[in-house]
């Protein structure tokens, strides 16, 4: 924006003004004493404690007044804003958010008894569960016991076989001793085991020893002729 | 959704017209707080440094923006459209004035006589300058005056000047010159001795 001629007497100084400057100070000073002249005077006007009177209370009073009067049920900013927020007058009843919101709170009243009546009954669960696999392994130690006695009496059909088997001049894997561990442990509940419910129970591969006649692999194998 | 009270001091002088035409109190307290001293101000310059007929027209001028905020338009800045409010109402006050003077038959006492001492040149006080600057825009014709009150006294750009008065820009830079010419004149014997 162009510059008035007193912004230019006061912000500029002589020797830095242009042609066009010089030209519209002109009629008011044609040399550089003038324009110092100039210059001082118009800085002593804006240096001046102007004496502006300050607005009296009574004005403001009788503007509040007269605003109270004029605004006579206007409701707070904060008040009216969420009132227009919560309870839009534009909006349906169904469609409003503070229906919404309520509808929100009610579920949620009533879904809170269930939640937590729930976890309770997983707790009831959990104890029966461990209840049953108590019994499932008493039962299962009830079941074993005559399974280690028949490897017990099969101990003898085994020394049978083994003793026969040697006499063939066939190797047989001996599982006298295996049987007699066996024996010990299992079906048993035994203190150092790494079971974690400090049971072992054997299997059938393991712990059973049956008779060649019951197993064709093997008997085909021992009745093989080379 | 706005929860959290709105800052008033960094809102605009425009926003807060919308929010008093919606019976915002506080909106009001701050578009006092920024204009009342400015209107006092202006009004006294303008009307004679007649303390009470400031405090009046500045009251005056914020009743209508409580009871009237619709004659506000959003579009206009505000500033502008106030000072050029409070121009109006200087100029119908000069008018009533005019008719005051010329149906009594005493002397118009905003008027008064010159009195350039020459000896003052060299006994430059602030009060001497005061009173004789006061003097030389009241003398000034009004339209000349009120430019120089505008812009000078009240910091406002050409451009608002033109926007208030309802003039060109080229006009008001040529009332400028005319009123600066005028008060360097009269105020010449102020300044400061340089030895020629």
């Amino acid at each position: 924006m162009e510059k008035d001629i007193i912004e230019i007497i006061t912000e500029k100084e002589y020797k830095t003004l242009t042609q066009e400057e010089l030209h519209s100070i002109s009629e008011l000073c044609t040399n550089e004493v003038d324009f110092i002249q100039l210059k001082a005077t118009f800085k002593s006007i804006y240096n001046l404690d102007q004496d502006v009177p300050t607005p009296r209370a009574s004005t403001k009073n009788s503007l509040d007044d007269l605003f109270a009067k004029t605004y006579p049920k206007a409701t707070p900013v904060w008040y009216s804003s969420i009132t227009s927020v919560v309870i839009p007058k534009d909006k349906k009843f169904i469609q409003q958010p503070l229906l919404k919101v309520a509808a929100i709170l009610l579920l949620l009243i009533i879904a809170v008894p269930f939640l937590t009546q729930n976890i309770e009954v997983k707790k009831d669960q959990l104890a029966e569960v461990q209840i049953k696999t108590e019994k499932k392994d008493q039962d299962l130690n009830k079941i074993e016991v005559p399974v280690v006695k028949e490897v017990e009496s099969g101990s003898d059909a085994t020394e049978e076989i083994q003793g026969s088997n040697q006499s063939n001049g066939i190797q047989v894997r001996s599982v006298g001793s295996s049987v007699a561990a066996i024996d010990a442990t299992s079906g048993a509940i035994q203190p150092g085991s790494n079971h974690p419910d400090g049971v072992f129970v054997a299997s059938v591969d393991e712990t059973v020893s049956m008779a060649v006649s019951f197993q064709p692999d093997v008997l085909d194998l021992l009745t093989a002729t080379f | 959704m706005r929860l959290i009270k709105p800052q008033y001091k960094t809102i605009t002088d425009e926003a807060l017209m919308i929010s008093i035409s919606k019976g915002d109190k506080r909106a009001f307290d701050e578009l006092y707080k920024r204009y009342s001293q400015q209107l006092v101000g202006y009004f006294f310059r303008m009307l004679w440094k007649d303390r009470e007929k400031a405090e009046d027209f500045m009251h005056d001028i914020f009743a209508k923006i409580i009871k009237k905020p619709e004659l506000f338009d959003p579009s206009r800045k505000f500033k502008t459209w106030v000072f050029s409010v409070a121009n109006n109402m200087c100029k119908n006050e000069y008018k009533k004035q005019e008719v005051r003077k010329n149906t009594s038959s005493g002397l118009d006492s905003s008027y008064n006589v010159h009195d350039f001492n020459a000896n003052v040149l060299n006994e430059v006080h602030e009060s001497d300058f005061k009173r004789q600057f006061a003097q030389s825009l009241n003398d000034l014709d009004e339209k000349h005056s009120e430019v120089f009150t505008l812009r000078h006294i009240e910091g406002l750009s050409i451009k608002e000047i033109a926007e208030i008065l309802e003039i060109s820009d080229g006009t008001v830079k040529s009332r400028l010159f005319y009123a600066t010419k005028y008060l360097a004149q009269n105020l010449d014997h102020f300044n400061p001795q340089i030895t020629r």
